[in-house]
């Protein structure tokens, strides 16, 4: 194998907390962060979201392009 | 520090809607579009096509398959590529309520930034990149060739494989489609890298030209996508050859592994006989990049790119869930996991339902099984066949509906306007995408970028756009054709407007400026053919 062993330097992670491997400090923050995310998840998809899927397939259907 | 011109082409999925909720076919839709476009944006008539070269320096037309696609002016950085990209979509959006206010026959129109269609007509469309270069085309595609393969693990919009029966998640769905390494075929024969030998440009230019890539939402992956190919192609330049340790034996093959692999930790062998994972072929790319960013031929943002560069490979590297709200691909795998667990489908068991789909879409004669179509096989043999995979064929109506759910959810996440489902997310506050530096989108609406030749097509763009029947544009000259002037744009870092006298030029020059204006009269002709809807 190639890859590098590298210091971790990043802090950005999932939902805005910790860095990948949630610890115990940071289990908390993810699971808010997590449940926020479906909540608006839940509402933006119920908004857009038709109630015919295939229908909408079949009438939104695009040609080929580049 | 060298300078760089870098630019983005994207082909938008569109439909209209009639107000009893109809879709409008035919050519309608793209003319009026194209017509309203025409009366609300500042602009100069495209020599080459029904378009339009507009106030930032970028070009909108109407592409193969009533796809409009919106170019970036050449931008001098990835920050720059990225804002004009948003400002498209801008510009787009307010096309699309012009539209509807203009024709009381529209009830809706709707624009997507994806790549793929979902109806199972096998079709995809692009988002293509561009990059200035001075290298030999055909050294600086094999130099490319291993980044853009495993690259896919931050820059992939994510979706499902189109061409197959069930839910195949994949990193990039493009990929799909593509059916070479390289080719001039940009419809048939898709490639990661497109060998057409088009420079748009003089001065011993050339222009890489790849097809490989997706429209994202994500800034961070939209950012990344261009900044870090940016490098390697001023790492080629520079005389570096990065893929000469990486040589993949199946750069397609890899592609394929790597798009597909949501862990980033699938491997692939090369031909000197070593084995990479994607984030491996990407960290030795990086790391030829950090040994060079104050190099001569480096741009003067290249330690930035490094850094960010560096930051995200070590979050997949640490753990893909990092970036579940950063990233396309990795945004849509937790929504639509969660999609399909509140169906009663667990995400582990998708392999199971897609070789049962298989098998049902290999008795049915069909690439898709639909509800329908599966009923007309007996409940027996559908059991049968089912229980061979450890499921339920009673399950199988809710995997089906999920299925288009999916497909539709998809479709949804990048649709442009207050309804995308990503635009909904982001406003919500729960996305971590946005990128520092990719700001002032008002500003990319109207305005070129602050260097190179856009600079003065913009501002030609600005100052001339009242008289739109006197010039005609494209991207290497400004035609005026009243005049017969030319104004010469094929040196990509001209600093000033130089138009030259066509009346004084040699007999070659003035039979170019009659063979422009007739065209130019050609496509006003069918312009006004078109707009009588």
């Amino acid at each position: 194998m190639n890859e590098r062993e590298r210091p971790r330097t990043d802090t950005a992670g999932p939902a805005g907390g910790g860095t990948g491997t949630p610890d115990g400090q940071n289990v908390e923050r993810i699971r808010r962060a997590g449940e926020e995310f479906y909540a608006a998840a839940d509402a933006a998809i119920k908004s857009a979201l038709s109630t015919n899927h295939a229908t909408f397939l079949a009438n939104s259907r695009q040609e080929g392009g580049q | 520090m060298a300078q760089r011109l870098l630019g983005q082409e994207t082909e938008f999925g569109f439909a209209a809607f009639s107000p009893d909720g109809a879709r409008l076919g035919g050519d309608r839709p793209a003319s009026l579009l194209l017509a309203v476009a025409g009366r609300r944006l500042p602009h100069l008539p495209d020599m080459h096509s029904h378009g339009m070269f507009l106030a930032s320096g970028g070009r909108f037309y109407m592409d193969a398959g009533h796809h409009p696609e919106g170019t970036t002016p050449e931008c001098p950085n990835p920050w720059d590529v990225v804002r004009y990209n948003l400002a498209l979509e801008e510009i787009l959006t307010g096309l699309g309520a012009a539209m509807k206010a203009a024709d009381p026959g529209i009830g809706e129109v709707m624009f997507f930034k994806s790549n793929v269609d979902y109806s199972g007509s096998g079709n995809s469309w692009g988002c293509h990149e561009n990059y200035m270069h001075c290298v030999e085309p055909d050294v600086l595609t094999e130099q490319l060739i291993p980044h853009l393969a495993s690259r896919v693990i931050y820059t992939g919009c994510g979706g499902f494989d189109p061409f197959a029966p069930g839910l195949d998640f994949m990193l990039s769905p493009r990929v799909a489609h593509l059916r070479q390494v390289t080719s001039a075929d940009s419809m048939h024969a898709r490639a990661l890298c497109d060998t057409r030998n088009e420079p748009l440009a003089g001065l011993g230019y050339h222009r890489a030209h790849l097809l490989c890539g997706e429209s994202l939402c994500s800034h961070t992956s939209a950012w990344l996508k261009i900044a870090t190919t940016a490098l390697v192609v001023a790492l080629v330049e520079g005389g570096v050859r990065p893929a000469n340790a990486v040589p993949l034996r199946s750069p397609l093959d890899a592609t394929r592994c790597f798009a597909t692999d949501t862990t980033c930790r699938a491997v692939v062998e090369a031909a000197s006989n070593t084995y990479w994972t994607a984030l491996g072929i990407q960290y030795h790319y990086l790391a030829l990049a950090e040994a060079r960013v104050d190099a001569p031929f480096m741009p003067p943002w290249a330690g930035e790119v490094c850094r960010h560069w560096s930051a995200i490979l070590q979050r997949l590297e640490s753990a893909p869930y990092s970036v579940s709200a950063t990233l396309d691909w990795a945004i849509k795998l937790v929504l639509y996991r969660e999609r399909a667990r509140r169906r009663g489908i667990s995400w582990e068991q998708l392999p199971a339902w897609n070789s049962y789909l298989a098998d049902l879409a290999s008795v049915l004669g069909r690439q898709q099984p639909t509800l329908d179509a599966v009923c007309e096989l007996p409940l027996d043999e559908l059991k049968r066949m089912a229980s061979q995979y450890g499921l339920c064929a009673l399950e199988l109506p809710a995997f089906l509906e999920l299925r288009d759910e999916l497909f539709e959810l998809d479709t949804r996440f990048g649709q442009l306007g207050a309804g995308g489902v990503f635009a909904a997310l982001d406003r919500a506050g729960v996305l971590h995408h946005r990128f520092p530096g990719v700001d002032n989108i008002a500003h990319a609406m109207v305005s070129p970028p602050a260097s190179g030749r856009a600079r003065v097509r913009g501002a030609c763009v600005q100052r001339l756009a009242a008289h739109p029947d006197e010039y005609s544009c494209t991207w290497d000259q400004i035609v005026d054709n009243r005049r017969n002037r030319r104004l010469d744009l094929s040196d990509p870092f001209v600093a000033g407007e130089a138009w030259e006298d066509l009346r004084k030029a040699g007999p070659a020059e003035t039979e170019y400026a009659r063979d422009m204006a007739a065209r130019l009269r050609t496509l006003r002709e069918r312009e006004r053919q078109h707009v009588r809807f």
